[in-house]
């Protein structure tokens, strides 16, 4: 159940308030990015196309979001319409691995300090070099395993949940949970042979 | 439940069960006994275990560049 301030939040979106809807926005982005950046698995514009458009259809369509229901989910819900939309329409594409974005690279070189909590350039190569890894190995999924993977194992969703996101039966999303699991579990150790 | 007799989509599907913290006491402790002598079982409850820690940190601090953020801010104004 959404909170009262976030009921109100989603009240004043529906009536086209859009600093009411940034609020939402800022509270949700990170967690529809991950799906849109783990879906897209290496193709960073694709990403952020999926991350744009679910935030654009989730306002033009407020108006018509029930509010006893979950706000997270129902975004979730049209960022994985929107990959399978996306994915639909594309066949295969070149793999362009996400860290290779200038953005990533920022403070590369920089000579700045690594205070506590921050990683050192070996725990950052490190982080890096898992991500591509993922990356490679989920762009070999179709677009539903990926998405039920992320949405159970990196979102932290319940079967329940992620179910209703995709719609999708409890068993359907197990199944496809499992055979994802299994094939990443495969990729990784054939990339360390 | 003897689990040698389960095939082999079933005992993935306990592992994940396992994984998941979806399991009951008395399952979790017949797999856990079971795990003891069956090397392949362990071995692939671990390399599940560390497939979605992998999954998990390779995504944890993601989250959109300013440069999208910007994208979006522009593009919602326009549908005002």
């Amino acid at each position: 159940m959404a909170s009262a301030d976030e009921r109100r939040l989603i009240k004043l979106s529906a009536s086209g308030d859009p600093e009411a809807f940034g609020r939402l926005i800022t509270r949700y982005e990170d967690r529809i990015f991950r799906l849109a950046k783990s879906v897209c698995a290496g193709l960073p514009s694709d990403a952020e196309d999926v991350y744009q458009e679910t935030f654009l259809t989730a306002f033009k369509k407020m108006r018509g979001f029930r509010a006893d229901s979950d706000l997270g989910t129902w975004l979730y819900r049209i960022a994985s319409n929107l990959c399978f939309m996306r994915y639909r329409k594309k066949s295969r594409e070149p793999f362009v691995p996400l860290l290779d974005r200038p953005h990533d690279h920022d403070h590369e070189g920089s000579g700045r300090q690594y205070p506590d909590g921050e990683p050192t350039p070996e725990e950052g190569a490190r982080k890096k070099e898992l991500a591509l890894q993922v990356s490679r190995a989920l762009a070999k999924l179709p677009v539903d395993y990926r998405l039920v993977l992320t949405l159970r194992d990196v979102e932290g969703l319940s079967a329940g949940k992620t179910a209703k996101a995709l719609g999708l039966s409890v068993a359907a999303v197990k199944s496809r949970l499992h055979r994802g699991r299994l094939f990443l579990r495969d990729e990784f150790a054939r990339e360390t042979r | 439940m003897k689990l040698e007799r389960l095939t082999c989509r079933r005992r993935v599907a306990l592992l994940c069960g396992e994984l998941d913290g979806e399991l009951s006491p008395a399952l979790r402790r017949v797999l856990s006994a079971h795990r003891r002598g069956c090397l392949p079982c362990a071995d692939l409850l671990r390399g599940l275990r560390r497939t979605v820690e992998s999954l998990r940190s390779s995504m944890s601090a993601t989250g959109p560049s300013a440069k999208a953020r910007k994208r979006l801010s522009a593009a919602l104004r326009r549908t005002l």
